[in-house]
């Protein structure tokens, strides 16, 4: 309801006793508030107030944990750690800035416009520089466990209203979502107040659909993985891309602006979320952390910031996320300082305390420093489109955050406190190579088996039923769709995204993709070469698409488990170095990035059980120009069919290993160099239009993908498994068929293209090993010559096309 | 002057279109231990409160509330007249969560011109046929139509 309520009359709440309690009461005192500050540092408050001899107010206090949650800190990945594997001894200062931050910065790529700073990474874009890309990937994985919808729905608006807010405002394009669940056919026992995977996927992909297709954004790439690590702890990722001016890119503040709030009401929905997402869920009730998404408010919103930017009638912009405006003024204020009259603030809840008003995250707010001679221009644009606007103070030189209750100071600290008061404590990190008994099964089952069970593995099998759901067309610029091939359903390795709804101009044929990679199961062996394989499978999906990846930009998105563990922290650093090392061996800088910690909860029979360590990496890069964008589908018979890049026998965290019960293995490894090589000959070919599809071998290799690229064309294929270029020699058909060696894309080529194409790729890995038939069939010739396998491809395509849920 | 009096509007499908969402329900409640449901019929039932005549509430729910190509709705005056046996279950938010439809209905309400209502609560109402008792309906139910955390609900036998 919008109707303006009186503000509450509650007082200022001040903590009479903080500074004479002792160290256990005031941990007590943090643990009953969910402020989750630990003993240090709710030492650290009280050693400040102590200085300035006072007791502080309830508000104070709530401020600090928010602005030292995990959520808004990032405590881990910027605190010391102390990293041991075996005698070898590491000490690390800050993981983020020694990996990711690092690695961005010796790439040096002019063309990144803003890097961890803003609330979206932004990349330039476009012919001449006019436009840049805005793209951000968030977590928001507490929230969906205990309200699917609901939790999905505030993720996905949450990480637009950082697209909103990146440099003065973008233009959300692209919306992307990954899910994480376990698998919903397996029958497994869970806690009694924990939710069946069935429901949170449900509930997860009603969300996306409700908040994304009513705020006309199209959800156009994303991805659902199943592992039975994820029973208790769904991880959802929520990205959104954005288009804003280059000139737009620059924000700042200056004393005297207004501090304007724009969009919903505040009320007590979502209090405490960022302080939550640093807490175990351990069954008890968080009614309060429940936030429902109020997608019409957002577009609103939207329309009118949009409006209000192209008017430049505002300095800066930033979303109220996590810990509401309390941690947006903060973060805004930055080294300036502001002051604040909270009552001006508009309420939906009569009963709400000063401090529940300033910690709040009631959803669709944004908060906005606008000129003073801007103000009534501003206010216009927001009435038109029906957002309630308040002007609730001004930046200030101070250096501090000054919040007034009716007169009463509620809040006043030194913002140098706030920002750099936390106790850094060391971290302890031990890393132990997993010990995975070596077992060598060999499989009874015949190839047509393999091949029908792996496609229609639940991490595998067709998203249609989930696509179909989510308006991938609205804004009509997908074009590169999800689904692929003469039917529409065959599965696309990226969309191509032309965003002339944003720079409306339809002469400009520039657009770009978005990739993921996601690989969990090779984590649980070794997470150094994960994140190689992250960011490989990420490149290679958004190439096979046609995507100039020298301009490509990653996102890094981290969910583990608890780190004080200090197993799980060592599996993390070593991922960080995966990341750091992938980035520069590809050269390919990190613009933006989060981390979701603490995803462990305890099992049915009161086991901690936490995630397995899962890392995305999300890639983006210009296709400079559309009508060159490829497909997956194969497009005629009698074309030459190549592999990129060399199989080796690499059967570690694959597919055939996980169905055939086969433990360990050599984890694949990305050979950097003579990728780049490959991958920049494979773009160069289809810039110059010679490749007539692509697809890239990832889960069940080589004969799952040669089957998908057949049957989404309703076409067939020869392949001589002799031809296929080999690290090693393998004798083993089915390592050949089966295994999952990174970095390969399999390449249709039309004969008139043949001789530019082999001049094209001369130098490269790419070699020809099959053709394409007429007749819809997968003819695979054996190592011995003879035929190893024929078969139809319409009953594989039938075993894939299953559903995931009734 | 027109009293204010709160209205109930009940709005479902119609049985010549198919009702995927209510076939998927019960397939959904099966899974989660109510295996001996035949059926079910999901409806939404809007309350509103305010100065409305009965014209106004004809027009609101034929204009807003349902598509009335495929949808039915009924003014519910007295309690309906039932053809069970089923098991009714009521779900609608707690009073305390956010609910955005209930908003842009009522600014909608407002924006056709209509006297702006006094509260609006929306509720899904599903009718399942089953042989089973009220805890096993209760449990399946939580499990799988609704969250405690956000909904209060209510399970009544029909006859």
């Amino acid at each position: 309801m919008t109707e303006k309520i009186e503000n509450s009359t509650f007082s200022v709440q001040v903590l009479s006793d903080f500074n004479s309690l002792g160290v256990k009461e005031l941990k007590n005192l943090s643990a009953q508030n969910l402020w989750s500050l630990n003993e240090k540092e709710i030492l650290a408050v009280q050693m400040y107030f102590r200085s300035l001899k006072r007791n502080p107010t309830r508000a104070e206090i709530e401020t600090v944990a928010q602005s030292w949650s995990e959520h808004c800190r990032h405590k881990t990945f910027k605190s010391p750690i102390r990293y041991q594997e075996g005698s070898r001894t590491v000490l690390i200062k800050n993981l983020f800035e020694e990996t990711i931050a690092r690695a961005t910065r010796q790439t040096k790529k002019p063309w990144c416009l803003s890097v961890f700073k803003d609330n979206a990474g932004i990349i330039s874009f476009g012919n001449k520089g006019k436009w840049a890309l805005a793209f951000k990937v968030e977590t928001h994985n507490h929230p969906c466990a205990i309200e699917p919808k609901g939790g999905a729905e505030t993720g996905l608006g949450g990480v637009i209203r950082d697209v909103l807010a990146a440099g003065l405002g973008a233009k959300p394009v692209l919306s992307t979502d990954i899910f994480c669940v376990a698998p919903p056919d397996k029958k497994l026992s869970l806690p009694s107040k924990a939710l069946s995977p069935e429901r949170i996927l449900r509930g997860l992909i009603a969300g996306v659909r409700d908040y994304g297709n009513r705020m006309g954004i199209p959800t156009a790439a994303g991805g659902l993985y199943f592992d039975e690590g994820y029973a208790l702890n769904p991880l959802v990722f929520v990205g959104s891309v954005g288009v804003l001016p280059a000139t737009a890119v620059k924000k700042e503040i200056r004393p005297g602006d207004l501090i304007v709030v724009a969009g919903g009401l505040t009320g007590k929905d979502g209090l405490h979320g960022a302080t939550f997402s640093s807490a175990n869920l351990n069954g008890e009730d968080h009614s309060t952390a429940v936030q429902i998404g109020h997608p019409l408010n957002e577009k609103r919103v939207m329309e009118a910031l949009l409006a209000a930017r192209d008017q430049k009638l505002y300095r800066s912009v930033t979303d109220c996320g996590a810990g509401g405006l309390s941690s947006a003024v903060t973060e805004m204020a930055d080294i300036v300082g502001a002051r604040l009259h909270l009552e001006k603030e508009i309420l939906k809840a009569s009963d709400m305390e000063p401090w529940e008003i300033w910690v709040s995250e009631s959803q669709e707010r944004m908060v906005f420093a606008v000129p003073p001679s801007n103000l009534k221009a501003f206010e216009k644009i927001f009435a038109d489109e029906g957002v309630k606007t308040r002007m609730i103070g001004e930046f200030v030189k101070t250096g501090r955050i000054e919040v007034l209750w009716n007169g009463q100071t509620l809040i006043n600290l030194s913002l140098k406190f706030l920002n750099n008061g936390i106790p850094v404590e060391e971290k302890k990190a031990v890393y132990i190579s997993p010990k995975i008994a070596e077992s060598r099964v060999f499989p009874k089952k015949s190839l047509s088996e393999q091949l029908r069970d792996i496609l229609s593995h639940l991490n595998v099998c067709s998203r249609e039923w989930l696509i179909r759901q989510y308006d991938h067309e609205v804004q009509g610029g997908t074009v590169i769709k999800p689904l692929q091939g003469t039917r529409h359903d065959g599965p696309g390795d990226a969309s191509v995204i032309w965003p002339q709804a944003a720079t409306k101009d339809i002469s400009d044929l520039f657009g770009f993709a978005v990739g993921h990679g996601l690989n969990p199961s090779s984590g649980k062996i070794d997470p150094y070469q994960m994140a190689w394989l992250c960011a490989d499978e990420a490149l290679r999906n958004i190439l096979c698409v046609g995507a100039d990846i020298s301009r490509a930009a990653f996102l890094d998105n981290f969910c583990w488990g608890n780190p004080e563990n200090p197993q799980v922290l060592g599996s993390l650093v070593k991922a960080a170095w995966g990341c750091r090392d992938a980035s520069l061996g590809f050269q390919v800088p990190f613009i933006s990035g989060k981390d979701s910690l603490y995803n462990e909860s305890k099992d049915a029979s009161g086991k901690m059980v936490s995630v397995p360590g899962t890392l995305l990496i999300s890639a983006i890069a210009p296709v400079p120009n559309i009508e060159k964008a490829v497909t997956m589908d194969m497009k005629g018979p009698g074309n030459s069919l190549y592999i990129v890049g060399q199989t080796g026998e690499e059967m570690g965290g694959s597919l055939y290993n996980e169905l055939n019960g086969i433990a360990g293995g050599v984890v694949p490894r990305v050979d950097v160099r003579c990728v780049r090589r490959n991958f920049a000959a494979v773009y160069q070919a289809m810039s110059k239009g010679l490749v007539a599809s692509a697809h890239d071998l990832s889960e069940g290799g080589l004969l799952a993908a040669i089957t998908e690229m057949a049957f989404s064309g309703e076409f067939g294929a020869m392949i001589d498994l002799d031809a296929v270029p080999k690290q090693k020699p393998i004798y083993s058909s089915e390592v050949l068929l089966f295994s999952e060696t990174p970095s390969r894309i399999l390449l249709e080529v039309k004969p008139e293209h043949e001789a530019a194409f082999v001049k094209c790729v001369k130098g490269s890995c790419v070699k020809r090993v099959g053709t394409s038939i007429a007749n819809p069939i997968i003819k695979i010739i054996g190592l011995d010559g003879l035929v190893l396998f024929e078969e139809s491809t319409a009953p594989f395509k039938a075993a894939w096309q299953r559903t995931v849920l009734p | 002057m027109i009293a204010v009096s709160t209205h109930k509007i009940e709005v479902s499908p119609k049985s010549e279109y198919g009702d995927a969402e209510s076939s998927s329900l019960a397939v959904v409640l099966k899974s989660s231990g109510a295996p001996s449901v035949t059926k079910v019929r999901k409806s939404r039932l809007y309350e509103i409160r305010g100065s409305f005549t009965a014209t106004h509430i004809n027009r609101l729910s034929r204009d807003l509330l349902c598509d009335p190509i495929t949808e039915d709705f009924r003014v519910l005056s007295q309690p309906p007249s039932t053809q069970g046996p089923f098991w009714k279950v009521e779900v609608r938010l707690k009073p305390t969560v956010l609910d955005p439809e209930a908003d842009t209905i009522k600014n909608a309400l407002i924006e056709m011109g209509f006297p702006p209502p006094d509260f609006i609560r929306i509720a899904s109402v599903y009718k399942i046929e089953s042989k089973c008792g009220k805890p096993q309906i209760e449990s399946s139910a939580v499990r799988s139509l609704l969250n405690p955390i956000i909904h209060l609900y209510s399970i009544t036998a029909c006859s």
